[in-house]
Formats: C-alpha cells, sequence, structure tokens
C-alpha cells in the first residue's frame, strides 16, 4: 500500500501469528499485507457453539487511526449482524480508539457473539425476535449455526 | 528483533518492556508525553496524528477529552520516568542498536541523566569499532571480543566478584554500587528485626524472675510447714517438760511430806530424850509410875530409832523412775521423707508437700494455715477421695467429733503423738487426753447418739457445707444400704475402711428414719427425698414381688457396679441434688420433655417424684429399660400422705401444661383428661417395665411360611392367634401366641382376597378380619376362617374413597376406623362399609393429621391415632372430636418420632411403636410416659423399621420388626 506497511501492522501481524486469541483465527492475505481472513470459533454457551465463522478485516490507510473495517462473511442469525454481515459494534465506529489493536476487536466480536444485544437500535428484525420470543430466536440461532457455520 | 527481545529477557523485564511500549504504535516510546490524563503516548507520530481540527484530542486510553496547547502536543509534559526506563540496559548490544539510535537523538537535548548516556554514546561508537574491528582481528582476546555482559561495550574487561560474570568497569561499579546498597538495606533490615533478641531477652528474665518467685513461694512454703512442725514438737516438748514436773513435784511433795514425818519424829525423839534426860538429871523424885512410863517410851523410841536405822526404814515410796521413751525411729525416716518436691508441668507452683499419704493433714491444702484447728485435736486420715477430705476439712471445723479418728493410717500427727509417751501411769493417761486422741477417743459411740438424735440437722450441715463440694449428698448415702456405707463415708470424710464398724451403726439409724414419715413430710423440700428414697429403700414388705425385683436388681447394681462408679455417681448425686431441689419446688415436673439429663447409668440416684428421668443400665446386657419415677406406684403402703400429693401434681400439672393448644411443644393438654384406668392403676398388669428382651423371635425376609417381606400391621384375634400383614408378599400370615405358624392365605392382586402390599389388620368384635389393601385403596373383610365376606373403597379423596389406607381399628360397635394416610385423614365406616363419617385433614393443628399410619381404640372408645409426620399422638372422641394429643418430635422420653403402630390394653396403657426412634415407648392412657425400651439393630430388643403392634392375652406385645423382617415378642 502506501510506502511500506506501518510498524505497528506489523508487529500486530507477528503477535497475531505467534501468541493467537484463542478461538479466533487471523490470517493476512497473502497479497495484500492489509486484508486478514479471520475465523472466529462460536463461544461456548452460545448458540452459535461448535460454529466456524468466517470473517473479513481489512485495516484502513489511516490505521490505527481509523477504525479497522470487519465483516462476517458467514450467515448468521444475530441481532448485531446484518444479512449482509455488517456488526453493529461501538468500538468499530465511534468508540474506536488507536490503543485498540486487531485482537481486541476481534475479541469484541466474539463477546458480542455470546451476548447479542438486541436493544442495540438497528433496525433488525433478528433483534425484533430475539425480543419477542427469545427462545425462539436462539433455536434459529442454532440452526442457522449447523447450516451455515458448520465445521464441516 | 521482537523476537529475539523476547528470547532473551526475563519474565519480568519482559512485562516490563511491554510497558514501555506506546498503545499506538506498538514500539517503544519516542519523547513520550503525558497527557493530562496521565496516559503516555509517543509525540510523533502518535499524538500528533490524534489531534483534531479543534485542538482537541481525545485520549487513545481513556478516551478523555484534552485541549491541545497551541504549540501542539510537544508541549504536553514529557514522562520522564519513561524515559529512564526506557534507558535502562537490559539487551545484549547487538539487538539494541537500532531501538537506541532512535532514542539518542532527540534526547541529546536533555540534561544529564547518568552515564548510560555516555555509555550509549560509547557503545555505538563500540560496536562500529567492533564491527569493524572483527573482520580485522579475529583473534583479539575472548572476553574483549564477547564485550561486557551488561553493557556489551568492549571496555577492559573483567570478571566480577559477586556474580562472577564479565563485565567492564563501569558496570562493574555500577554493580558494586548496586551491591553496596543492597547491604545498606540487608543492614537496615537486620537492624529492624533486632528489637527480637531484646523481646527474648525480657522474655527470659521475667521467666527467672517468675522462677525466683516460685522458688521463694516454695522456701516459704517448706519453712513454714517445717516452722509448724517444729512448734510443734515444741509444745511437745513443752509438754513433755511440764508432764515431767508435775511428776517431779508430785513425788517431791511425798517426800517432802515424808521428810517432814521423819523431821516432826526426828524432833519429837530429840525433844524426848532431852526431857527425859533433865527430867532424870534434876534428881527430883520421880514417882515409880512416871519412870516406869519414861522407860517404855524409852524403849519405843529406841525401837522406832533403830527402825530408822541405816538411813532405812523410811518408807520411800516405791523407787519409780521416769524414762522418756522416744519412738523416735519411725518420727525420723518420716521427717527425712517429709515433703517431696513434685515438678509438674504446669504453671502453678507444684512444690509444696505432695499427696505423700504421710502428710495427713494436708492433702490438698497449699497453704497449711488454712487449717484453723490444732492438729492435736483432729486427724484427717487422706485415704478417702481428695474432695472428702476437703469436705472434711470444710464441715469437720464444725462437726469435730467426726468419727475418723481411729484406723487413720499412720499419720505424722499420730507419729507426733506418739512421741515422748512416758510409762507412767498418770501420765500415760494424760498423755492419752492430752495428745488429742490418737488412740480414738471420740468412737463411734459417741457418734451415733448424735446421729440418731438428729440425724436432719446434721445432714443440714453437711448439705450446707458440702454444697459446693463436690461429693456428698446425702442422698445416695440414704438409699440404700451398701451404699450408704459408702455415702456415709463419703459424708464424714473418713476413709472407706473407718467407717465400716461406723456406718454399720448409723445406717440401721438412717433406715429406721422412715418409721417417722409424718413429720418428714413437712421438712423442707430439700429433705422430702431421702426419707421417700428410704421408704423404698428400707422397707421390704413391699407386697409386689416385682418391686423386690427392682430393689434386688438396684442392690445388684450397687454392689458390682457402683464402687467404680462412686466417684462419680457422689458428684453427679450433688448436681443432681441441686437440681432436684429446684425442680421438687417447683413440685412437679410433668413434662416429660424436660427430663433432660436422663442420668446415664452410675449409680442409681432417684430424682424428684413425678416421672423423671432415672435411667439404669442393668446388668442384663443388651437394653435399658427406663422406667418413670412414679410414686404413686412407689409407695407401697397407699401412705395416705403420698395420696393427695399426686392429685395435687396433678392439678398443676394440668394447669401448667395448658399453652400451646397448636400442639407445638406440649407433651399433652389437659381438658377433661381420663386416660382410663391407666391413670389411676399403679401397677400395669402387663409387666411393661421388665419387657426389653424378646420372648419369641422369629422370621426372616422370604416368602416361606414363618418368612416375611416387610411386615407391617398386625392384630391378634380373640382366640390369641396373632395375624400378620406380610406387606410385600401381599399375604396375611397367622401365628398362634407363642410363634408357631398356623396358616397363610391371600395372594398378590385386585380381585377379591388378593392384596397389594396390604397394611393394616384388625378385628372386630364378631372375629371378623379386615384388612387395609394399600395399594389398591380398599379395605377387605374375611371372616374369622379367612374366607372373603366383602370389601369396600376405592381410590380418591371423596367420602368413601382412601388414598393408600394403612392403619385400621374396629370400635365395640362395629365401626371400622382407617388411616386414610394420604388423605390425611381418618375415616368411620358401618360394619357393613357403609360410609360413616371422618374427622380430621391435612396440617399440624389439634384435629389435623400428616400421614397418619395406625390408629387404635380403647376400651373407653377413645380413638389413638399415630399422627407420624407430627410425631405425636392425638386421641379423639369416637365422633371425632379432639381431645387431646401427647408427645413431640425428638428423641428423649416421652418424645416421638414418626410413631407408627399403636396398642392399648384393657387397662388403657398406651404402646407406641416409636419408629424414628426404634423403640417401644408405653404410656399411660392419658399420655403420661410410663416406659420404654428398644434400640436400633437387629438383635433381641432391637429393631429396624418398627411398624405395627398389637397386645397378646397374657399382656405380651408382638411388633412386626419391618427391615429385620421378623416378629418379636415381648
Amino acid at each position: 500500500m502506501a510506502g511500506g506497511l506501518p510498524r505497528r501492522i506489523i508487529k500486530e501481524t507477528q503477535r497475531l501469528m505467534q501468541e493467537p486469541v484463542p478461538g479466533i483465527n487471523a490470517i493476512p492475505d497473502e497479497q495484500n499485507a492489509r486484508y486478514f481472513h479471520v475465523v472466529v470459533a462460536g463461544p461456548e454457551g452460545s448458540p452459535y457453539e461448535n460454529g466456524v465463522f468466517k470473517l473479513e478485516l481489512f485495516l484502513p490507510e489511516e490505521y490505527p487511526m481509523s477504525a479497522p473495517k470487519v465483516r462476517f462473511m458467514t450467515k448468521i442469525y444475530h441481532p448485531n449482524i446484518d444479512k449482509v454481515g455488517r456488526i453493529c459494534l461501538d468500538i468499530l465506529k465511534d468508540k474506536w480508539s488507536p490503543a485498540l489493536q486487531i485482537r481486541t476487536v476481534l475479541l469484541s466480536i466474539q463477546a458480542l457473539l455470546s451476548a447479542p444485544n438486541p436493544d442495540d437500535p438497528l433496525a433488525n428484525d433478528v433483534a425484533e425476535q430475539w425480543k419477542t420470543n427469545e427462545a425462539k430466536a436462539i433455536d434459529t440461532a442454532r440452526q442457522w449455526t449447523r447450516m451455515y457455520a458448520d465445521s464441516n | 528483533m521482537s523476537e529475539r527481545e523476547g528470547s532473551t529477557l526475563s519474565y519480568s523485564a519482559h512485562r516490563i518492556e511491554e510497558l514501555l511500549r506506546c498503545p499506538i504504535c506498538l514500539d517503544r516510546f519516542n519523547t513520550p508525553k503525558l497527557l493530562p490524563c496521565q496516559h503516555t503516548f509517543c509525540q510523533s507520530p502518535c499524538l500528533e496524528q490524534l489531534v483534531d481540527r479543534f485542538h482537541r484530542i481525545k485520549c487513545p486510553e481513556c478516551r478523555e477529552e484534552h485541549r491541545v496547547p497551541y504549540a501542539g502536543v510537544s508541549s504536553f509534559p514529557t514522562n520522564r520516568t519513561i524515559l529512564n526506563f526506557l534507558d535502562v540496559p537490559t539487551q545484549p548490544r547487538s539487538s539494541q542498536n537500532n531501538s537506541l539510535s532512535r532514542n539518542e537523538a532527540p534526547q541529546n537535548s536533555t540534561e544529564r541523566r547518568n552515564g548510560a548516556a555516555d555509555e550509549t554514546q560509547g557503545q555505538v561508537q563500540g560496536q562500529n569499532e567492533a564491527r569493524s574491528q572483527n573482520a580485522a582481528n579475529q583473534n583479539a582476546a575472548e572476553p574483549q571480543r564477547t564485550g561486557c555482559f551488561s553493557c556489551g561495550r568492549q571496555m577492559a574487561l573483567s570478571r566480577c566478584a559477586h556474580c562472577d560474570n564479565v563485565v567492564c568497569e563501569t558496570c562493574k561499579r555500577s554493580h558494586m554500587d548496586q551491591v553496596r546498597v543492597d547491604i545498606n538495606r540487608l543492614v537496615s533490615q537486620v537492624r529492624r528485626g533486632m528489637p527480637n533478641f531484646s523481646d527474648a531477652v525480657s522474655v527470659i528474665e521475667s521467666k527467672s524472675e517468675l522462677l525466683h518467685q516460685q522458688a521463694e513461694a516454695g522456701k516459704a512454703e517448706i519453712t513454714d510447714t517445717i516452722e509448724r512442725y517444729i512448734t510443734e514438737l515444741r509444745n511437745r516438748q513443752r509438754l513433755l517438760h511440764s508432764e515431767i514436773q508435775m511428776w517431779l513435784l508430785g513425788e517431791i511433795r511425798s517426800l517432802t511430806m515424808l521428810q517432814e514425818n521423819v523431821e516432826v519424829e526426828l524432833a519429837s525423839t530429840a525433844s524426848f530424850c532431852d526431857s527425859t534426860e533433865s527430867t532424870l538429871a534434876r534428881n527430883q523424885v520421880i514417882p515409880d509410875e512416871d519412870l516406869v512410863a519414861l522407860k517404855r517410851q524409852c524403849v519405843e523410841n529406841m525401837e522406832i530409832v533403830r527402825a530408822y536405822e541405816g538411813g532405812q526404814g523410811v518408807r520411800l515410796p516405791r523407787e519409780r523412775q521416769v524414762q522418756v521413751i522416744f519412738e523416735s525411729s519411725r518420727l525420723s525416716q518420716l521427717i527425712s521423707n517429709f515433703g517431696e518436691m513434685s515438678i509438674t508441668e504446669a504453671e502453678s507452683s507444684a512444690n509444696g508437700n505432695s499427696a505423700n499419704s504421710l502428710n495427713s493433714d494436708q492433702p490438698n491444702s497449699r497453704s497449711p494455715s488454712s487449717r484453723e484447728t490444732s492438729p492435736a485435736l483432729f486427724r484427717a486420715p487422706p485415704r478417702s477421695r481428695p474432695n472428702n477430705t476437703r469436705a472434711a476439712g470444710a464441715h469437720n471445723s464444725g462437726n469435730p467429733p467426726a468419727s475418723q479418728y481411729q484406723s487413720s493410717p499412720p499419720s505424722l500427727d499420730t507419729a507426733l503423738a506418739a512421741i515422748g509417751s512416758t510409762q507412767v501411769q498418770r501420765a500415760e493417761r494424760m498423755a492419752g487426753l492430752m495428745g488429742g486422741g490418737a488412740t480414738g477417743d471420740a468412737t463411734p459411740p459417741s457418734n451415733t447418739p448424735s446421729n440418731r438424735l438428729n440425724p436432719r440437722e446434721r445432714l443440714a450441715n453437711i448439705i450446707s457445707d458440702a454444697s459446693s463440694s463436690s461429693s456428698q449428698s446425702p442422698r445416695p448415702a440414704v438409699n440404700h444400704r451398701p451404699q450408704a456405707r459408702e455415702r456415709t463415708a463419703g459424708i464424714f470424710g473418713a476413709g472407706a475402711s473407718s467407717t465400716e464398724s461406723d456406718s454399720s451403726n448409723s445406717t440401721p439409724r438412717l433406715a429406721r428414719r422412715p418409721v417417722q414419715p409424718p413429720e418428714s413430710w413437712e421438712l423442707p423440700v430439700d429433705f422430702t427425698h431421702p426419707p421417700r428414697e428410704n421408704i423404698r429403700a428400707g422397707n421390704g414388705n413391699l407386697g409386689n414381688p416385682r418391686r423386690s425385683l427392682a430393689e434386688r436388681r438396684r442392690h445388684n447394681l450397687t454392689d458390682s457396679q457402683l464402687l467404680p462408679n462412686a466417684g462419680r455417681g457422689a458428684r453427679r448425686a450433688s448436681e443432681r441434688q441441686n437440681q432436684s431441689n429446684e425442680r421438687s419446688n417447683r413440685r412437679n415436673v410433668n413434662r416429660s420433655s424436660h427430663n433432660s439429663e436422663p442420668v446415664p447409668s452410675t449409680s442409681s440416684e432417684d430424682e424428684d417424684r413425678p416421672p423423671l428421668v432415672r435411667s439404669r443400665t442393668y446388668t442384663r446386657e443388651e437394653f435399658q429399660t427406663i422406667r418413670e419415677e412414679d410414686s404413686v406406684s412407689r409407695a407401697s403402703t397407699a401412705d395416705p400422705v403420698n395420696r393427695p400429693r399426686e392429685a395435687v401434681g396433678l392439678d398443676v400439672d394440668m394447669t401448667e401444661s395448658s399453652d400451646a393448644s397448636q400442639g407445638e411443644e406440649v407433651t399433652f393438654r389437659v381438658g377433661v383428661v381420663d386416660g382410663g384406668e391407666s391413670t389411676r392403676v399403679n401397677v400395669p398388669r402387663n409387666n411393661y417395665q421388665d419387657k426389653g428382651r424378646a420372648i419369641i423371635r422369629f422370621g426372616g425376609r422370604g416368602s416361606n411360611n414363618s418368612e416375611f417381606i416387610w411386615p407391617r400391621g398386625i392384630a391378634v384375634s380373640r382366640s390369641d392367634q396373632v395375624y400378620v400383614a406380610d406387606s410385600s408378599n401381599h399375604r396375611v400370615q397367622v401365628f398362634d401366641n407363642i410363634g408357631g405358624f398356623v396358616k397363610s392365605f391371600g395372594s398378590y392382586g385386585q380381585a377379591d382376597g388378593e392384596f397389594d402390599c396390604l397394611a393394616g389388620i384388625a378385628m372386630n368384635t364378631m372375629g371378623d378380619i379386615l384388612i387395609t389393601d394399600r395399594y389398591n385403596h380398599r379395605v377387605q373383610v374375611f371372616d374369622h376362617q379367612g374366607s372373603f365376606k366383602f370389601v369396600f373403597g376405592e381410590e380418591g379423596t371423596r367420602d368413601g374413597q382412601m388414598n393408600y389406607p394403612w392403619g385400621i381399628a374396629c370400635d365395640s360397635m362395629g365401626f371400622i376406623y382407617i388411616c386414610d394416610k394420604e388423605n390425611h385423614r381418618v375415616q368411620v365406616f358401618q360394619s357393613n362399609g357403609v360410609f360413616a363419617r371422618k374427622f380430621g385433614r391435612l396440617g399440624r393443628g389439634s384435629g389435623q393429621f400428616e400421614n397418619p399410619h395406625y390408629l387404635a381404640i380403647s376400651s373407653d372408645n377413645k380413638v389413638y391415632v399415630s399422627d407420624s409426620s407430627n410425631h405425636r399422638i392425638q386421641v379423639f372422641s369416637m365422633y371425632g372430636d379432639f381431645i387431646f394429643q401427647f408427645g413431640s418430635v425428638g428423641t428423649m422420653q416421652g418424645q416421638l418420632k414418626y410413631p407408627k403402630g399403636i396398642a392399648i390394653d384393657e387397662q388403657g396403657f398406651v404402646v407406641v411403636a416409636d419408629s424414628g426412634n426404634n423403640r417401644i415407648q408405653v404410656f399411660r392412657g392419658d399420655g403420661r410416659f410410663y416406659c420404654m425400651f428398644g434400640t436400633y439393630g437387629s438383635d433381641n430388643g432391637q429393631f429396624k423399621g418398627l411398624e405395627g403392634l398389637a397386645i397378646l392375652a397374657n399382656g405380651n406385645v408382638a411388633v412386626c420388626d419391618r427391615e429385620n423382617h421378623r416378629l418379636q415378642i415381648f
């Protein structure tokens, strides 16, 4: 990209390779060092357990001054994730800080999976369903996990 | 480079390294700037990039907004701490180059920090030199090539003495400075720890002080004691001296008299001679008669003189010599052994004259001065237990002529007394008198008169004196003869051996006391017991063979078991004495829940009158029969005094227990209680108190004849046959009254004559057999031969329906009463099975049940229901009106746990299978506890899972021992 990769990205990448976060696997793309293929395992105790979810993470130019862009590639039934995989997470938007890193972002996403927040104003019929009939919603999430995020 | 950093650093250094990184660029801080929120970041590019166009900056860590001065982020203060940390050389030289080079340039302008800056400067140069040199001369000395261990420079290297590394001079110097600093620190630590020494010193000093004091005290004690004995010896000496003196005086007196006589004689003789001579010399005419008389007188005097010839003739009193005899051998032996120092581990000074049996008068007294009575007057034999002697001391001051004089073991005082006994007759007696009765002056004969005179006063004295001492109690003393022997010994503090003769005198006195009953009843409360005990103990004419058996048993207990327990029993006796004093003050304790300390086993002290606990372990092995202390049954002679008392007692009982109508804790509530004859009967016909060992036991788990699987209900027919509901064999077995199998009938099923876990069984007046077919929720009726007659009942909760019916009973009119267990009620049917009435519902109150299991009907048509989960027996009229209840949850006597089987004999005694406590309790018809027996287990007289019970015609009680799958007949 622009004149050599910032050291920070290099360091982060190295650290991610050396000490991966448990349940999260982030691998930079071979051709684009700013693009990461991320695989997140569904957290235990959530309807997404035993599921593997693919994400993509992109570090923009101003990183770390601006937030990385993350998107779910796997279809998931979650009140804070829309049908194309965009994530509603504050630290990816206004609450971003340069002190945050890739690993922290991915951990937050994993935490979001275990703790869905249907009160988020992201207008999402999934959130509606989650609020009205949570059990059914959880069941649907499980179903989708089985359908789309199967380990195989 | 980061990898290498990680591998060469220790863990803490690693962590510190991490803290020295800017969170934004993830590198070592480059001009660390401190934000007002205390977070540090690199000045450029990190912070500079964060300033927005309004000269505001939001802290990346805490998101706090700060105003940025016009000059920019450089005007934020530099975080010097970080700088210092950054300067610490932590890495091998090779990897430090790149990271340090960044630091150097912007920091040159800052003031001098330490030599490290120079070092780094020099190091870079050194590195360059080294690199250039390395290629040149590879054969340079190794230490120089490898460089200083800590800073990596290629300087003059040498080995560090402390950590044996190759370091350069400056590093070594700084290292040694560090070491010096460490030493200083350690020294101050050691100094701070020094007060430990002074503490130890002071402790030791105080200890030695203490020891000094102890030694002093011991010495003082020794001096005191010895002084005392010296005083005694001196007294003795004075005594003996005065004895001798007196004797001397006496002798002298007699001799003086003699001497006077002789002098008189002499004088008279001399005067006679003179007069005679003068008369003769005067040459006067002397009449002849006078001459003859004179001559005669001369002759007489001559004889007299001659009699005194040789100095003898004086009738000196017989030669008496005084000899002082000292039995000194024993004394000196005693003296040499006198005083023993025992050094115990205890803190208190254990010096002094320990329990040396030779030291009779101080077995327990540490301060000899506490003995106020002179040793000459009293001897306390040490043989008896310390308590006794203490008590003896206590009341010996009051009763000097106590009977402990004789048979004391050789005591120092008797030795003293024996010293110097003079052999003079008179002196002997004097010695005896003054030596203080070592030979037993105040003997029993003088005692027993006093015994006889006022035993009560003496007891009063003793009680008041010995109330605090743990051994004395008159009550055990007066209990029974063999024991009394011991006890009176205890009372008077005499050695056991000493009072044999004594108490044998005194005991008849004591035992005879009950002869005077009327007055004894008016005594203050304390003393009502002993006489009453004696009534029991003394009178043999009880008229009831059973009671004499009890007496005998008690005596057996006494003889064999009492002596070793005497100590404990004595203590407990006095405790109980106090307790029973209180209790008797209250007049009666009818709440059976009161009787807490079931006075375990030891001696058979008896408590207060109305039912208090008296438990005794009989010499019969396995069981404990606990009996009621029932004065009504006790007083054999139907003492008229007793009767009104008993009635009084009952009245008070009623008022006392009138509370708690909700059945919380009350033993029984009395409205108009008439417990049937059992309240008036003194002696039940059925010898409940002797039960405890089964006469007959039979059964075992199985399905053959005489085998059971979970026997439950049981009933006795008019022909004294025993019908057992063999529940899990779904049949009824019939036995004769000694356990011989007769027949059985029934099988599993729902048809007529078939059962499913039958539970209860009862007989009606016509001989029909009524059976509760539990899991079929119905009642079947058979005739006395066992052929099916009819059935009624079905599962449900309505009238006439039942839910797991259990116990069943039949009243005299043929009404059938059923414990409808799961409906928590009792239903009453006519004899043909038509529903009549019901009463009860689930609950804990009066008239409410929880899992009523069995029921029984007394001969006066009262219905006694085992309210099992409420742990009580409720009594109703046949119409279902609640009358009273008794029992509460617990394990004491009179308390129940899951009462099950219940049966009532013709006198009204209620026998209850207390299944949770694995025992059988017998109550009177009004609920007062009578007796109980049984424990958990599988042996004779033991139960596991009590169920139904029934009373045979001869009074035997047949019990279903469910988990042992057997029947026991008591």
